[in-house]
């Protein structure tokens, strides 16, 4: 029994192990922390919305986990837009990514958190790469 | 409510004009014409409000079907008259610069100087 315990232990950091140097090769594990810091943060400082989110869920279940990220994109939304965009951007990018099927949703929603929102402020879509990014 | 002004025309933008004039007649919902035109998530939504003021689209919340219930419904947009054919026209001036730079390339003109 405390053989075969000790090998799943093993054998778990073995694979998170591998995960993690896949992660960082690819440069995703400072994404991986400042999503979970992002997350916990959401709990924390905005507790109504997060445990709403939460209570009606799992934390992993996709549905919820997706539009916990939107929520998460929504904080980091240009300064450029007007309030009418910003929730423009809100009501219309929930409702589309509602409408995907399940794995897409999660990918497109933790795509608006990573890399679709931030930095680009309205008129600048001809901004240098430098400036965008 | 819609202005006449010419949005300003991005490479953004030309990439939201081509994508949706391959059916104009068809409504097209935010992120279905962001992977389209491979315009990411944050700038699409600005950019279709503004080509909606200057009257180049239209658009309106979607009709949801029984199943669908439990989803927010998405707001689609499609090219009005006036914006498929300025939309068209601006394509076509741009494909008529690069057809006249790749001529004037392979001419060996560019580059050159001219006498006057």
């Amino acid at each position: 029994m405390t053989n075969s315990l000790s090998s799943i232990v093993s054998l778990i950091c073995i694979v998170a192990s591998v995960i993690g140097l896949i992660f960082r090769a690819r440069g995703l594990h400072v994404t991986v922390t400042q999503l979970t810091e992002d997350w916990w943060r959401l709990r924390g400082v905005e507790k109504e919305r997060g445990s709403e989110i939460l209570r009606r869920s799992r934390l992993f279940k996709v549905p919820s986990l997706s539009q916990g990220l939107l929520t998460l994109a929504e904080r980091r939304l240009p300064e450029g837009l007007s309030a009418v965009e910003k929730q423009r951007w809100t009501q219309e990018m929930r409702a589309d990514v509602a409408s995907l099927p399940r794995r897409k949703r999660l990918r497109v929603s933790f795509n608006a958190w990573r890399t679709g929102a931030p930095g680009i402020p309205v008129g600048a879509e001809d901004a240098p790469r430098s400036v965008r990014e | 409510m819609a202005s006449s002004q010419t949005p300003r025309m991005s490479s953004e933008t030309l990439r939201i004009l081509g994508a949706m004039l391959e059916d104009p007649l068809a409504w097209h919902y935010g992120l279905g014409l962001s992977s389209a035109a491979g315009i990411a998530s944050g700038t699409i939504y600005p950019m279709l409000a503004r080509l909606e003021k200057a009257g180049w689209l239209e658009s309106r919340w979607e009709e949801q079907g029984p199943n669908d219930e439990g989803r927010p419904r998405r707001r689609l947009y499609k090219l009005t008259g006036h914006g498929e054919r300025a939309a068209m026209a601006e394509l076509e001036e741009i494909a008529e610069v690069a057809s006249r730079v790749k001529r004037r390339r392979e001419r060996g003109v560019l580059g050159k100087k001219r006498l006057a």
